[in-house]
């Protein structure tokens, strides 16, 4: 847009690259293609190699831990195991490296899968320790498994790749264009990943797993698929490793290297591709190149470590990027209306959720008891209660997050109790957050695609190979997600980051994200909390076109104003138990209502937000 | 958005340093010994023992004018025992052409990533401490100046049996590719003795620091004696560990026993240990003196044996240039290949592997020092 | 035999408990995987060492040492990571942090004091005794007691001090605990100190017990008494006691059972056994998310 004459000079360089990318990368490509013919000394030829291993390497811990926030910090075990695998089958088994390069990445995903599904649901440092651990144990296979792996001896004479015949060694430079070819496969498989419904899904995990997990996204699913690719290409790499050093041992896959690659991911800038490159040339050439600090080497590793934390947590190329985001082509959000499709009803006034004697105790307490409500198709329904009544706490019930106690919920005439949270929104229930969560990272459009993930029909294998059906369904999502976010008023924010919008907007990008799951049921709680009476009376009307677009809409609400104005109906919560229910005229007058809300407490907190 | 820009410089910067410390000027009629090996890092004692050797060996020469009629100078490059900066050093080495011989590195497992570039290359490459049972079959520019494990272990069960009279045998061996092999050896040298009856073998992480269970196995055994297939950080600490519960049990090790940490570590816990060397600091021939001198003043200790099997490679390397006036790789290697050295180990020549030939004695510790018994 | 494994592993799992507290009080305060704690147990028995090599009373370098690591402890926080809690970083940029502190302080010990295992007086050893015809030494006996009186003052000021009250406040609630007006700040610094200290007289009793000193000795102690503080659930002292006994016994009864080779991967197969079992470790809570 305007940034080639605003933005500074790293936006506008940016935004050159992006413009000319294919040129960019063809001439990048051709100078990498280039680089060996010119490089005399082949020492410095053996660090491209290296560093493209590593590049590689980072690539793949990039998935988990860039992406989807899980800091692994055992791939190192991948690394050996892809190494191992094809030294062994190719010094014992008679197999040719390219061969052996398939099974070395399956084996490596295995070992990933293994590792990954059941430690996955661990969190944080806990996974963490499980994937450290998990490197010390496989050392220790490699190094007592004598009959197969020679144990310490480690595998030697390792026959270099032979392509068509042509032994691929550093001096004719084929070691150096096979890695680079990986490297490159490897680059463009994670592009195609990244920029999908499930690059989009990872970031969303990382940003905030129950929100994901709210807009039907199968973590667990994503989680285990970013490690097991992450395992593979780390296979991958290793098996291009032990046929370019053409001897291992378990003492070549260490903590160290775990490490080594992590720090790569983070100094080049997690989440991003780019980061990867530099991150490996600086950190594999580093001690080659400070060769001349002798002994002090590691101690400026360290510091190096330290200071780039402190002062460049996000990595050195790490920053957010504020050039425009990028539609798929043949999506134009100019010419896409602000005019939201309606919802099939048929005007028929019959429940479409109901919800019958519900108990919800956390230890002996009973925060929500004997609790019965309707909601009919097309109609707004609000519960209001004093703090504490209870009320978000249904709506965990009605979304999956808590199981009840007792009682009974059928939506659409089905139970739904022990229904997972991704399979309730699949049904057509969805919710925004009392405290507003949003992925806060993500660009306002990417936050609403992210809505629209359970019902973006394509698979793994589309996205790599970007099939009709892959850019079809896109180009459908990114329009629904614009008029979404057009008819809301937020148009004019797509490209902005979640976190940069002020509250009340912020507010509304989580209605529009809820929209975006197809949701038949939209639960919100307290929308217009913190907003001034200018915006809440916009949400009002947006609501109320909701409504007559045929969406249903269950309220949490403590504006009074709001409530009175929008309900077609008002349950009363208190205690965890409805002491009241009727048209808002009818509530307004109801005595146990204006004590629960009165009773005790100033006039004052009548108005109060919370 | 300033820093940023500091950051891409920088690393535009280090790139460029890449390719500059690539180039390097070349003078008139050098010959370069190179020697490799973790001068930093966990054990960069003995890189340091095979940098200061080398010097030594090297500025003897210069001393003398040179060999051959180039002047020698030694070039020293830090792996970090990391097989990868290993080979990386190798790439380096080779393409520099005054660079006649190289020395190292400490573990086989990082030198075996460097030595296919040392054969291919043709530079002759001769390690003091490499004990891979096949290093020396990476091909025929690949040299080990090391004790030969068969015979060296031969010497050890002779110490064990003569020296300490010992009956049944325990065998601690470390898990690396020596340690494995040694043990494989040493089973067999035990059993094909009829004094000696070996009756349990334990294995054991190279440097760890707990011993209990090996040692509370030996004696539920009721071994006399334990051979340690090990290092010093192995054999010291199982040493003061079991002497701490049975002052009694002997002790018997290799030849890389032979370095004075071992009995300021040991201290008295170490004494009576048995082992085998090839070369010994108490001797008066005036070649070891004038090296055990020299190390001393540089080191501040004196020489290991695998330091003194640095400075006989480095020794060797030299004498070929000397002798064939030339820094010609491949004349080097025939010279080397075909040496009688004779060095502060004794009497070197390697026969058609690559392996030098020693003849050993057996050495035991008394009273804080290291004797020759036999 | 069996009962031989057991001891010896009670008395190096004890020392781990002692390592292990130091990772678990850290955590509990920051939620920090702090890694250079291996590091700093390395630079405790190196201080204690130094201060044999002038010719001290082993017992003025513990003082010192303790007083010194515990200083450690802090600058580390207050250089190294205080800056990233202002920031509010993610947590891997403590964790990077923490590693490249490691390899700072490692690397330093190895400048200064060389890479080579040096000796260290065995400050406790009594000769060996027979513990219900089982052969214990008496450093083993030594090692557990004293590891066993440390890890009860600790609990002490933990549990009964005002300041030990104050972290726990902390702990349970950073933001609350400030509004009640305790100094959060001057809780981290003493957390750290008390983190720091505790390493130094770990490393000076495993230096002691296995008579040797080097720049490298935290590390695996370090990962391994991690485990352990883990294992037993992070955050929680006793659990530290427990993972690092079970640790330690694990890994005597795995090298006894299946080789001693199998020693070191011993604590990460329990530790994650009992995750993949129990997510937060033997003891450790299970926190309700707030939605």
């Amino acid at each position: 847009m305007t940034i080639l004459q605003t933005g500074n000079f790293w936006e506008r360089v940016e935004m050159f690259f992006v413009r000319h990318r294919l040129s960019v990368i063809a001439l990048l490509v051709l100078l990498l293609l280039g680089l060996p013919l010119v490089t005399t000394p082949s020492y410095v030829k053996r660090i491209y190699v290296l560093i493209m291993i590593y590049g590689t390497l980072a690539l793949g811990l990039n998935l988990p831990t860039g992406y989807t926030g899980q800091v692994s910090l055992g791939n190192a075990a991948f690394f050996a195991i892809g190494a191992y695998t094809s030294a062994l089958l190719v010094t014992k088994a008679g197999f040719g490296f390219f061969t052996a390069l398939p099974f070395a990445a399956l084996l490596a995903g295995v070992a990933g899968l293994t590792v990954g599904l059941p430690s996955l649901r661990l969190s944080g440092s806990y996974l963490s320790i499980v994937t450290l651990g998990f490197a010390e144990i496989v050392r220790m296979i490699l190094a007592n498994w004598q009959t197969v792996t020679n144990g310490p001896m480690g595998v030697k004479n390792i026959p270099r790749p032979f392509f068509f015949g042509i032994e691929l060694s550093l001096r004719n430079n084929g070691a150096y264009y096979l890695i680079l070819a990986i490297l490159l496969f490897t680059a463009l498989l994670c592009y195609v990943v990244v920029r999908s419904k499930i690059g989009r899904a990872f970031v969303a995990i990382k940003e905030d797993e129950l929100a994901a997990t709210m807009m039907g996204i199968k973590t667990v699913y994503y989680k285990v698929l970013a490690f097991v690719l992450s395992a593979a290409i780390s296979g991958v790499a290793g098996a291009f490793y032990a046929h370019f050093m053409r001897y291992i041992d378990p003492n070549s896959f260490t903590f160290d290297t775990s490490i080594l690659i992590l720090s790569i991911v983070i100094l080049g800038g997690m989440g991003t591709l780019r980061g990867m490159y530099l991150g490996a040339a600086l950190l594999v050439s580093f001690p080659e190149v400070l060769r001349f600090l002798d002994r002090y080497r590691f101690v400026f590793y360290g510091l190096v470590l330290v200071l780039m934390m402190r002062f460049r947590p996000q990595g050195i190329l790490g920053w957010q990027s504020k050039i425009p985001y990028r539609f798929p082509s043949g999506a134009d959000p100019e010419i896409i209306d602000a005019n939201l499709e309606s919802v099939p009803f048929s005007g028929e006034k019959t429940p479409l959720i109901e919800v019958k004697n519900v108990v919800k105790r956390f230890g002996g307490l009973a925060a929500v008891s004997d609790v019965s409500f309707y909601v009919d198709r097309g109609e707004i329904v609000s519960i209001i209660g004093p703090n504490g009544a209870g009320k978000t706490t249904i709506f965990n019930i009605l979304t999956g997050v808590y199981e009840i106690d007792g009682g009974e919920i059928l939506f659409k005439n089905r139970s739904i109790h022990g229904t997972k949270p991704q399979d309730i929104v699949k049904m057509g229930v969805s919710r925004t957050f009392q405290n507003i969560r949003l992925f806060p990272n993500m660009r306002v459009i990417e936050n609403v695609l992210v809505g629209t993930h359970i019902n973006t029909r394509y698979g793994f294998f589309d996205a790599v190979f970007r099939t009709e059906g892959f850019r079809r369904e896109e180009r459908a999502k990114t329009e629904r997600a614009v008029k979404i976010l057009k008819s809301i008023g937020l148009g004019y924010r797509m490209h902005d980051y979640a976190k940069n919008l002020p509250y009340g907007e912020q507010r509304r990008l989580e209605i529009a994200r809820a929209i975006a799951t197809d949701a038949k049921l939209i639960l919100l709680d307290e929308p217009a909390a913190g907003m001034n009476p200018q915006e809440s009376n916009n949400l009002l009307e947006f609501v109320r076109l909701l409504r007559d677009r045929g969406y249903t809409i269950l309220l949490i609400e403590h504006d009074m104003n709001v409530v009175m104005n929008i309900s077609d109906r008002i349950y009363v919560l208190d205690y965890g138990k409805l002491i009241a229910q009727g048209l808002p005229s009818e509530i307004a007058t109801n005595s146990k209502v204006i004590e629960a809300y009165l009773g005790g407490v100033s006039e004052h907190a009548k108005h109060k937000r919370t | 958005m300033k820093r940023r820009g500091i950051f891409l410089a920088l690393s535009i910067l280090v790139f460029a340093l890449i390719f500059v410390t690539g180039a390097g000027a070349a003078e008139e009629k050098i010959a370069k010994i190179a020697v490799y090996g973790p001068m930093t890092g966990e054990h960069a004692e003995y890189g340091l023992g095979f940098r200061y050797a080398t010097e030594l060996q090297v500025e003897k020469w210069n001393k003398q004018g040179g060999a051959g009629g180039y002047k020698l100078e030694v070039v020293v490059f830090d792996d970090k025992n990391n097989g990868e900066e290993a080979a990386t050093i190798a790439e380096r080495v080779v393409e520099d052409l005054d660079v006649v011989g190289i020395i190292g590195s400490y573990v086989s497992g990082v030198s075996m990533a460097a030595t296919p570039t040392f054969q291919e290359a043709g530079l002759v490459n001769i390690s003091a401490s490499a004990s891979h049972p096949d290093f020396t079959s990476a091909g025929d520019y690949i040299f080990r100046n090391n004790t030969v494990i068969s015979v060296e272990g031969a010497s050890t069960v002779r110490g064990v049996d003569k020296v300490l009279g010992a009956k049944k045998i325990g065998l601690l061996s470390i898990m690396t590719d020596w340690g494995r092999a040694t043990a494989a050896i040493m089973t067999k040298l035990i059993e094909d003795n009829p004094n000696l009856t070996l009756v349990i073998h334990e294995e054991c992480t190279d440097g760890s620091d707990d011993y209990s269970t090996p040692i509370a196995n030996f004696k539920a055994a009721g071994v006399d004696a334990v051979i340690i297939v090990g290092m010093h950080n192995t054999f010291v600490p199982f040493a003061r560990q079991y002497r701490q519960q049975d002052p009694k049990i002997g002790l018997a090790a290799f030849a890389n026993l032979y370095d004075d940490q071992v009995l300021k570590l040991g201290g008295e816990y170490v004494e009576n240990t048995v082992f085998p060397v090839a070369y010994f600091n108490e001797s008066d021939e005036p070649n070891i003196v004038e090296f055990r001198d020299a190390f001393h003043a540089r080191a501040g200790k004196n020489p290991s044996s695998l330091s003194a099997q640095a400075y006989d490679a480095a020794g060797m390397i030299c004498e070929a240039i000397e002798k064939t006036k030339s820094n010609d790789r491949a004349k080097i290697r025939d010279y080397v290949a075909n040496i009688n050295y004779d060095g502060v180990g004794g009497e070197i020549k390697f026969d058609s592997r690559g392996e030098a030939q020693k003849v050993f004695m057996v050495l035991q510790i008394k009273d804080g020092k290291f004797v020759k018994v036999d | 035999m069996f009962f031989q494994y057991v001891f010896n592993g009670i008395a190096v799992g004890m020392a781990y408990a002692l390592v292990a507290v130091g990772y678990s009080l850290v955590f509990g305060i920051l939620r920090l995987i702090n890694f250079s704690h291996g590091a700093v147990y390395a630079f405790g028995a190196h201080v204690v060492l130094l201060f044999i090599g002038l010719r001290y009373p082993i017992w003025i370098g513990i003082l010192v040492s303790i007083f010194l690591t515990g200083i450690l402890g802090v600058l580390i926080d207050k250089f190294a990571l205080a800056p990233l809690r202002k920031k509010k970083s993610l947590p891997i940029a403590s964790l990077i942090t923490t590693i490249g502190v490691s390899y700072i302080i490692q690397n330093l010990l190895m400048i200064f004091f060389g890479s080579e295992r040096k000796s260290f007086p065995n400050f406790f050893d009594m000769g060996g005794l027979n513990l219900a015809n089982v052969p214990v030494t008496s450093s083993q006996l030594f090692l557990f007691v004293i590891s066993l009186l440390l890890l009860l003052v600790l609990t002490l000021i933990v549990k009964k001090t005002r300041i030990g009250l104050a972290m726990q406040a902390v702990e349970q609630n950073t933001k609350a605990a400030h509004l009640m007006g305790i100094n959060v700040n001057f809780v981290i610094t003493f957390t750290f100190f008390l983190g720091g200290a505790s390493a130094a007289i770990a490393g000076a009793l495993m230096a002691g017990y296995y008579q040797l000193v080097y720049p490298t000795m935290g590390f695996l102690v370090g990962l391994k008494a991690f485990a352990a503080a883990i294992l037993g659930g992070i955050g929680i002292l006793y659990g530290s006691v427990v993972g690092g006994l079970v640790v330690g016994l694990s890994e005597s009864l795995a090298s006894g059972y299946i080789g001693g080779t199998y020693r070191d991967a011993a604590a990460f197969v329990i530790l994650i056994i009992i995750l993949i079992i129990k997510p937060t470790g033997l003891f450790g809570k299970k926190g309700i998310s707030k939605v």
